[in-house]
């Protein structure tokens, strides 16, 4: 009875120890394509999202609210762009999207989603209602349905993340 | 029993196909099977992870204590979906994204366990290489058949691209759940109807009939599913 | 309160499992049979939802995101959930019989049910907070449950009818049947 519980074990263990091996092997080979993957796919969306832009240089994010995954000084600070991600719990997966902001007026020149996975679609038209608006401007933006929450979360998102820029901007002006 | 090695890979492919004969792995079939490009790919990934865990299954079977061969198929299963999971992520991006969840729940396939428990733990390597090959490619035959009614009368395209009439009359029903439970039902039937009452599970449904019966029987001791009394042919016998 | 509300809405009704999602099919079409049958296996797959999302969360945030190998996701949870599955099993048949005797027998089918997997990774995926993804778990498993005994009505009537074309009977008409209760649905997942 016991020799069968021992080999059980040894069976077991071994298995766990050849695949935790095989996964580690294969892990070493992938993590870096997917994290390049990633990178490239957010280089492409910064370029479309400023196409005259040089330079995209990522900044600090120290005291960020945490929907701000990664903040770039465009051209050396002129714009910036902030990486969102909206995680609001009636979702199949959170939401991304990164915003242009202009550094001189605090205002918003883009807005793109880059993945949205609520569960009710909201209309095409609605991320494009930000682009020219300031942060007392955002409130005034429309939640009608469809996806009146996740438009509401969306906006919300937005306005801390501007609140976030304008103190960011104070600081670096010093 | 002998079986010649070409019966052991057509068998999976159309005679006891998994998913229209034996009825396994639904829910990938009918969540899935919305668009070719998702098909054949889910299809090819739980192909891959059949023929490596029925492989090393096969390998193991003389080492796997009985007791314990549950959870090791469950390792080695999940295992080796994890490789193939990573392995999309880094090498086929766009997969990645259309599939979602659905590669990791290959784990919960009923096919490859149940394929590891009727065949690869009875059975020589070699056997059991070509019985994941051929059950895996039966599984992605039926999913692309789904997808192609799917997306050429649901949604006019194929493989993405525009067909000249059916990209104007189309029916986009057939792209959502609805369609999905739909054509299976259909696929069934006409399988059914083809092989004239030939096929093994083709009128039950429920744990009675299923050839994993005995995986959940192992953990429980006793059947989970339906009582005594029940009739085999649901529908029928009433 | 609102935000738990809305969590449990959407998962009950726009992402329900069986029918929006079509995850967890297998019991959906094999233990519908009977409307009792139908309600104990939805009222054990809330359950064995809830506690492994309880389960699978902390280990995922405090083991195996800290130790680097959270691409150990798959495998440890459904192992976690095996092994779970098994201990509620064993806990209720020794100190609450009566309850084993009504959900014990389903117990060992959810281990394979991909709904619980699903829930699992998806709290993880969505990153939602510890709270609002135990709430999540609990209205997946509701919609499970409603999803249940929808079509447990839908089918005693199904099966009383001898008017169904020979190469439908059965599993196919089931199929089609599933479909427009799927419709039911639809409108709450415009998507």
């Amino acid at each position: 009875m016991n020799k069968t519980y021992i080999k059980s074990i040894i069976v077991i263990v071994s298995i766990c120890l050849i695949m935790g091996l095989l996964l580690a092997g294969v892990y070493s080979v992938t993590a870096p394509v997917i994290a390049a993957n990633e990178e490239a796919a957010l280089n492409k969306a910064l370029k479309d999202m400023f196409p005259q832009a040089t330079t995209f240089e990522e900044a600090d994010l120290a005291g960020a609210p945490k929907s701000i995954t990664a903040l770039y000084l465009v051209d050396g600070g002129s714009y910036y762009v902030v990486n969102l991600k909206m995680v609001t719990g009636y979702t199949t997966g959170a939401t991304t999207f990164i915003m242009g902001v202009d550094a001189s007026d605090m205002s918003i020149t883009d807005l793109q989603i880059l993945s949205y996975n609520e569960s009710v679609r909201m209309d095409d038209a609605f991320p494009g209602s930000f682009p020219g608006l300031t942060a007392d401007k955002v409130d005034l933006v429309t939640t009608a349905s469809p996806a009146v929450f996740s438009k509401a979360a969306l906006k919300k998102t937005v306005l801390s993340a501007l609140d976030y820029l304008r103190d960011y901007s104070v600081k670096g002006g010093e | 029993m002998k079986e010649n090695k070409l019966s052991i890979l057509t068998k999976g492919i159309i005679r006891e196909n998994p998913t229209l004969v034996l009825v396994l792995g639904t829910c990938p079939s009918i969540a899935k099977s919305n668009s070719l490009f998702n098909a054949l790919g889910l299809g090819l990934c739980t192909a891959i992870v059949l023929v490596l865990s029925n492989i090393m299954i096969s390998a193991l079977r003389k080492v796997i204590p009985d007791k314990v061969r549950i959870p090791c198929y469950i390792l080695i299963i999940a295992s080796f979906v994890t490789i193939i999971q990573m392995l999309v992520h880094a090498y086929l991006p766009d997969l990645y994204d259309s599939l979602g969840a659905f590669i990791a729940l290959i784990v919960v396939n009923c096919i490859i366990l149940g394929r590891a428990e009727m065949f690869a733990s009875k059975n020589p390597v070699g056997d059991s290489a070509l019985d994941g090959l051929g059950m895996g490619l039966g599984f992605t035959l039926s999913l692309t058949c789904m997808a192609l009614i799917r997306e050429v009368f649901g949604a006019g395209q194929f493989f993405g691209i525009d067909l000249p009439f059916f990209s104007t009359y189309n029916f986009p029903i057939l792209q959502k759940t609805f369609g999905g439970f739909l054509v299976f039902g259909i696929m069934i039937a006409v399988v059914g109807l083809i092989s004239k009452g030939k096929a093994p599970y083709k009128k039950s449904f429920g744990c009675e009939g299923c050839p994993n019966a005995s995986i959940c029987n192992v953990a429980a001791g006793q059947s989970a599913c339906g009582g005594k009394d029940e009739v085999k042919e649901g529908g029928e016998a009433q | 309160m609102k935000e738990i509300l809305l969590i449990i809405f959407a998962a009950v009704f726009a992402n329900n499992y069986v029918l929006t999602k079509t995850l967890g099919i297998c019991p959906f079409l094999g233990v519908s049979k009977q409307f009792q049958q139908a309600a104990g296996m939805g009222v054990a797959v809330t359950f064995v939802m809830v506690l492994a999302t309880a389960a699978t969360w902390p280990i995922q945030y405090y083991v195996l995101n800290p130790l680097n190998i959270g691409y150990l996701q798959t495998i440890v949870f459904i192992l976690v959930i095996a092994a779970l599955v098994q201990f509620v099993e064993i806990t209720l048949k020794r100190f609450i019989p009566g309850l084993h005797k009504s959900l014990g027998i389903y117990l060992p089918l959810i281990t394979t049910n991909c709904a619980v997997l699903d829930v699992a990774i998806a709290n993880i995926t969505n990153e939602t907070a510890f709270l609002p993804s135990l709430f999540n778990s609990l209205g997946a498993g509701i919609g499970f449950l409603l999803a249940m005994i929808l079509f447990a009505g839908v089918r005693t009537r199904l099966d009383q009818n001898t008017n169904v074309p020979k190469a439908f009977r059965g599993l196919p008409i089931t199929l089609a049947a599933a479909a427009i209760v799927s419709l039911s649905f639809m409108a709450f997942s415009l998507k």
